[in-house]
């Protein structure tokens, strides 16, 4: 195991349902963060296969959006050029991320006054007060929201250093498809270690609405069909439930885990793994290969498919 | 206890219960034991007459093998016996007159060793009183095998404090419990009694004439790493000496002798659908339908352990299986609803859309027509074509186009077809049918909301009204049974719902 990632399994990292509660530590939380972490390191060096990584659970609560956590946390330090070196490149109208001492924007560029080191949103700012820019593909409306400290976790993974950059240009690869309901409450849940706990929203940053960054992409698994295919930027994907394993095969993203709740009765979506596996699959070892291992109560397979 | 205490509480008790093992106590049950080889000698005798003549014997005393191994409360509390006994004598008696000595014989038998389980209280259930008695009333659960056996269990073991649950329950309400009680054969219960336990230790409880005393697995098991297999201890209590079996007896597996539905196989010689044909399967619903099920577009169903909003889904045919629920309309298919939806949300593209797509479907047909599906299949391979268990459904009218580009774009030009004006349509129509299709879920979602899906798990079936133009009345039905065999039907008879009564006895 590496430095960090040994620690945070080891140490015990610990969970709460919200913001109010405090945590409760257990060694199955890190070892599934330490998945996601382990998956993204390997896939990196991988990228002319399909992995699908299947992970069974006693029950699914939390799991899917721990491994995206630990998908997350491993992602690559973004390349941001300063802010005035963008605002020089940009045409009129262009949509861009900001983020200043307090907050996250989205909004048009509308022009940039060099001399006085002025930068010219919906609102003027100065320079100086931006940590860095971004421009976006598409845009809607503008939006604006506080600017939120990284916590334990982001520490922990070594993304406070970058971290204007990071809400500037966040780390886009991930889906969780499941029971939006079920992964909505989950997000709302907090990760840490002992006494101090960070917001699994601060470290997803999942599909809002109203949010001005955004990592993490959210799909029912009940509406799936009419979802597919998937955005071709997304390189990875949590199946959270048989629903959703039941699209393994329509899946063409670089990365697929599969969470199997053992708790549900109905063993097709496993079976249709096994299947896919016995059909198209080449399996791989998670210890020696992906250098994870399930921990008792947890079972987990994994093999690549050509892509 | 919070959330997450609670999770912690289940990965303990999964990695405990996997390296204690579980209790299998095999109680002998002379009774049973004579009915079981009375009824196994008689389907020797018969089970190749394929008639349909001993379908409502054998359905009534398989219906009463399976309850009185899952249904082991005293009589009082199991009325049921007694009719499912009665059932049997009389069908035993109709078919009597009808058939040589040995299997007069045999019916005999049946009959008299079915009228012995309906006089006698079973021991399984009293030494399963006794163990739960010893353990302690309200720290043990007795799970029931299914939704029946919950409820003879609980009308006995309640007054005493005992809780009584299906798995699914016990699972939903997450009640943690020190020791849980399984009242049937291992295998033919939920796996995840074993591989997701809510309890710190968990016994069956079996009439020691069931031969499978299997204990289920995880699917993954024999491919995961990291799980060891599931230690199973026998214990083996009261008057054991079965029936000596005769010479000629052969081991029959349970499988044969649960309730099921019989399919017997089609008279007619398996060949390619035609035009207008399509090969489908017949599946037996709750509540007396049935439907011709073809592998074409996925079909609409409804998971009741999902939150509202999230209930209505698309599944794969090759995922229906017994245990699920379809969401059926009377009168037209959803597909051909969803599909006209599609074509009048082009607008003025419609006739254009339905040209092109009536074009390559056409196209891809007479290659079926002319060269057969062997050669079609071996062909679009050479190319690469990857879902070529799909390429048959592709040509079905309303199936708008394949999933995959790739596999779309293969199969055009494969065809002759240009791509350039044809993919492009295909997939307005597709985004025009995810629309339609989105908004009759959110319909049925609304329905479903305000529906009681507690009778729906208890019932098997339920209808629900829903206000919209287009419908006319909307079931869930519970699978029972998917028959083995395929049928070719005309493509306008397949997924509509009709009546079959021909599984009474899965109910």
């Amino acid at each position: 195991m590496s430095g960090a990632a040994a620690r945070h399994d080891q140490g015990g990292l610990a969970l709460s349902e919200n913001a109010l509660e405090p945590g409760t530590a257990a060694q199955w939380i890190g070892r599934l963060v330490l998945l996601g972490s382990r998956i993204a390191r390997w896939s990196r060096t991988h990228s002319d296969q399909q992995v699908v990584v299947t992970v069974s659970v006693p029950v699914r609560d939390f799991a899917a959006v721990l491994i995206g956590c630990g998908w997350l946390m491993a992602a690559p330090k973004p390349v941001v050029e300063p802010v005035a070196e963008v605002a020089r490149s940009l045409a009129l109208e262009t949509p861009v991320r900001v983020v200043t001492k307090t907050k996250v924007i989205t909004d048009r560029f509308r022009g940039l006054d060099a001399e006085r080191g002025r930068l010219r949103l919906t609102t003027n700012w100065l320079i100086d007060r931006l940590d860095a820019m971004t421009v976006l593909p598409c845009f809607d409306a503008p939006r604006s929201q506080q600017l939120a400290q990284p916590g334990v976790i982001n520490q922990m993974a070594g993304l406070a250093a970058d971290w204007a950059a990071r809400l500037a240009s966040p780390a886009d690869d991930l889906a969780l498809i499941g029971t939006l309901k079920w992964l909505r409450e989950d997000i709302s849940g907090c990760l840490g270690r002992g006494e101090e706990l960070e917001p699994i929203a601060n470290i997803l940053w999942p599909d809002d609405p109203k949010a001005a960054t955004r990592s993490t992409r959210l799909f029912a698994a009940s509406r799936l069909d009419d979802a597919l295919p998937l955005p071709v930027d997304v390189r990875a994907v949590v199946l959270d439930g048989a629903t959703a394993i039941k699209y393994l095969r329509a899946i063409e993203t670089p990365v697929v885990i599969a969470v199997i709740d053992r708790s549900v009765a109905d063993e097709s979506a496993a079976e249709s793994i096994v299947d896919y596996r016995n059909s198209r699959g080449e399996p791989i070892s998670l210890e020696y290969g992906i250098q994870w291992q399930p921990m008792h109560g947890m079972e987990a397979m994994a093999f690549t498919v050509p892509l | 206890m919070t959330r997450v205490e609670l999770l912690n509480a289940r990965y303990e008790r999964s990695a405990a219960l996997a390296v204690s093992g579980v209790e299998l106590v095999a109680v002998g049950e002379p009774h049973g034991a004579a009915f079981d080889d009375a009824l196994r000698k008689l389907f020797l005798l018969v089970r190749d007459d394929m008639s349909g003549l001993w379908d409502d014997l054998l359905g009534a005393a398989k219906a009463l093998r399976w309850r009185h191994a899952t249904q082991p409360q005293p009589l009082q509390f199991n009325p049921a016996v007694q009719q499912m006994s009665a059932t049997v004598a009389a069908e035993a008696s109709m078919l009597r007159p009808a058939v040589g000595s040995e299997v007069r014989e045999a019916l005999t038998a049946v009959a008299a060793t079915a009228a012995a389980l309906a006089e006698h209280d079973p021991f399984l259930g009293a030494a399963l009183f006794e163990a739960i008695e010893e353990s302690g009333f309200l720290t043990s659960v007795v799970i029931g095998a299914n939704g029946a056996a919950v409820a003879g269990l609980t009308n006995w073991l309640t007054p005493f404090g005992v809780a009584v649950y299906s798995t699914s329950q016990l699972v939903r309400e997450q009640r943690l419990f020190e020791r849980a009680y399984a009242v049937g054969p291992p295998r033919f219960m939920p796996a995840s009694l074993v591989t997701a336990p809510l309890t710190e230790a968990l016994s069956y409880y079996v009439p020691a004439w069931f031969s499978d005393r299997s204990i289920p697995r995880s699917p993954l098991a024999d491919l995961a790493e990291g799980t060891p297999p599931i230690k199973r201890r026998d214990f083996v209590i009261g008057d054991t000496s079965s029936p000596t079996p005769t010479d000629s007896e052969e081991t029959l597996p349970e499988t044969t002798l649960l309730p099921a539905a019989v399919w017997i196989p089609p008279d007619a010689p398996s060949r390619e659908p035609g035009r207008d044909e399509v090969a489908a399967r017949r599946v037996l619903l709750s509540g007396g339908y049935a439907i011709l099920l073809d592998d074409g577009e996925r079909i609409r169903s409804v998971d009741p352990t999902q939150p509202g909003g999230e209930r209505v889904t698309n599944v794969d045919v090759k995922s229906v299986r017994p245990g699920i629920y379809l969401l059926l309309r009377d009168g037209e298919t959803e597909r051909l609803a969803l599909y006209d939806a599609a074509i009048r949300l082009m607008g003025t593209q419609a006739s254009a859309v339905a040209a092109s797509q009536a074009r390559w479907k056409a196209a891809l047909q007479s290659r079926f027509d002319q060269y057969g599906q062997a050669w079609v299949l071996r062909e679009l391979s050479k190319l690469g074509v990857r879902r070529l268990d799909r390429v048959r459904a592709w040509i079905e009218p309303t199936l708008v186009r394949p999933r995959s580009h790739r596999d779309f774009a293969l199969l055009l030009e494969w065809l002759g077809v240009p791509v350039n004006a044809t993919f492009p349509l295909a997939n307005a129509l597709n985004k025009k049918r995810s629309q339609a299709s989105v908004n009759i879920a959110e319909q049925l979602e609304d329905a479903i909301g305000a529906a009681d899906l507690a009778a729906l798990e208890r019932d098997g079936h339920l209808r629900f009204a829903v206000q919209s133009a287009g419908f006319r009345g909307v079931i869930a039905t519970r699978v029972l049974s998917i028959s083995p065999y395929v049928e070719i039907v005309l493509r306008h008879d397949a997924r509509v719902l009709s009546t079959d009564r021909s599984a009474t006895w899965l109910e």
